[in-house]
């Protein structure tokens, strides 16, 4: 009996090894405006940045969009995750479905950006990801602020998450980052993964100030009050320095849009 | 860390955990919220209306059910589960007529629905149903009941309660806000249950489904413009409130 248990577990390992090798990754390519890129040209260094805030996933980037990048923001870029079969493209963001991540700069201080991931990017692409935006992206006087979303079932702590009202944010930064976060850091053995981890890593190597923001939901379907989680970050430096006074009128409007377009038919849940 | 103690049903963890049943609690959370409203002459039951899509016929989505003709429930979580459960519960209520030649009380048919999850917590090769209910209906003696049973098969009867999304803070609206008084009156109850409702339900009132039961009568469901005059009137609540607030304050 065994040896039969044996002999089905090696089977088993060989067939995971084979799909392995089949899958290819595509790596992430960046294109950017003609007139970053005739900048680029004549500097011939980077893109000089300043403040650099990055939404990984739906929600975070929900909340992006709906406070922060708004009419005073203009695209100047892209990243391209690439294509697999079965994914529907439209070349335009509001599509659920697309996967393009884009780079926006504030119009009034072209030296603010921030980066728009509609959908995770899996994790094997997020090495070519952050690579290939540094490798434009001046971060070396850099303030880099990543927002990011994962689910309380991922969450380890000493009370049952039950307990715990969701959603709600943990902090990581890098050592360079010397503000106090909005809220307490992310406690042991909890981990972080996928780009925000990429990011992280890449501005603590290149001793980057850079932190990060991580909702942590209960929700499966995006909804507004994991977007509004973010909501305090409208009040930190430097974020309220260079958005508008006036809080976005139509913000609700535009949030509840948001959901109904990612809202799933999904009926094994009433 | 669960350790693996979650992958049997029927084993608990070293701390005292029943991790599976305790995952099949998460699941009705996925479900949209219902809420229950016991009073003096009436049970109202709110729950809250998912988007269907375009073509669906939405008539076929219901979270409400008729067990017999004085007992209702309203669930949360795993849609085909509760079918299941339903039928079942359905089939006991009947029999139960046809063998004693009384209909089921509510507490009968509560704890029946209670057993019978329980069962699938402790068998192996199976899986608790991802289901909690809220069943609302009069005994034959004409007292209003309101019983909650969630996926271990624990039951108790309550005055108002609420399962589903958000259930917590719905939970904690209904005991700042339920009174004797407010149980004393048919159309109060049934306003606390659309407020309570609303604190979760993102899209206002078109969102709504309200059924009612009376002493005597049988389940009604509240058509849309007699919830929107309940609206109206909690709008015009709010107002009157905030303006009595604002005179406060000068």
């Amino acid at each position: 009996m065994a040896a039969y248990d044996g002999e089905m577990l090696s089977r088993a390992v060989d067939d995971d090894e084979d799909e392995d090798e089949n899958q290819e990754h595509f790596s992430v390519r960046a294109r950017w405006s003609p007139l970053i890129t005739a900048e680029l040209l004549k500097t011939g260094g980077k893109l000089p940045c300043k403040f650099l805030i990055v939404a990984v996933g739906v929600a975070a980037s929900g909340f992006l969009k709906t406070y922060i990048v708004r009419e005073s923001f203009s695209i100047i870029g892209a990243l391209f995750t690439g294509m697999k079969e079965g994914d529907i493209s439209t070349l335009t963001q509001p599509s659920p479905t697309d996967k393009t991540c884009y780079v926006y700069h504030s119009d009034r201080m072209p030296d603010i950006l921030a980066v728009l991931c509609n959908t995770d990017v899996p994790a094997e692409q997020s090495y070519s990801f952050v690579h290939e935006l540094f490798s434009t992206v001046d971060i070396s006087e850099c303030c880099i602020l990543i927002l990011a979303v994962s689910m309380t079932s991922d969450y380890r702590s000493e009370v049952p998450v039950s307990d715990i009202a969701a959603p709600f944010m943990r902090a990581l930064r890098t050592s360079k980052y010397l503000m106090t976060p909005l809220c307490p850091y992310l406690e042991q053995p909890n981990i972080i993964s996928g780009l925000q981890a990429q990011l992280l890593t890449y501005s603590q190597l290149h001793n980057a100030k850079a932190i990060l923001y991580n909702c942590y939901t209960d929700r499966i379907h995006l909804d507004v009050t994991t977007m509004k989680a973010f909501l305090p970050l409208l009040k930190s430096t430097p974020i309220k320095d260079f958005v508008s006074t006036n809080p976005n009128p139509k913000a609700d409007k535009t949030l509840l849009k948001l959901v109904e377009l990612h809202a799933t038919q999904n009926m094994l849940y009433l | 860390m669960s350790a693996r103690y979650d992958r049997a049903i029927t084993v608990f963890s070293p701390d005292g955990h029943l991790f599976q049943v305790e995952y099949a609690q998460e699941a009705v959370k996925k479900g949209s919220t219902a809420v229950g409203v016991r009073g003096k002459n009436i049970v109202v039951l709110g729950v809250e209306k998912k988007a269907v899509a375009k073509l669906q016929e939405d008539r076929t989505v219901r979270k409400v059910a008729l067990l017999d003709d004085h007992v209702a429930l309203a669930f949360a979580g795993l849609t085909a589960d509760a079918r299941i459960l339903i039928n079942r519960a359905r089939i006991e209520c009947q029999s139960h007529k046809l063998t004693v030649e009384d209909p089921v009380t509510l507490e009968y048919i509560t704890r029946y629905i209670a057993q019978l999850k329980q069962k699938y917590t402790q068998s192996n090769g199976r899986r608790p149903f991802g289901l909690s209910v809220l069943i609302i209906g009069f005994d034959y003696d004409g007292s209003p009941r309101l019983y909650q049973t969630d996926p271990s098969g624990t039951y108790h009867e309550w005055k108002a309660n609420a399962i589903g999304r958000s259930a917590k803070s719905v939970r904690e609206f209904l005991e700042k806000h339920y009174t004797d008084e407010v149980a004393a009156s048919d159309k109060e109850c049934i306003k606390l249950t659309l407020k309570a409702l609303l604190e979760v339900v993102q899209s206002g009132g078109k969102n709504v489904e309200l059924v009612i039961m009376t002493r005597g009568q049988p389940l009604k469901m509240l058509e849309s413009d007699e919830i929107d005059k309940y609206m109206a009137e909690i709008e015009k609540e709010r107002e009157e409130e905030a303006e009595k607030k604002k005179q406060k304050k000068q």
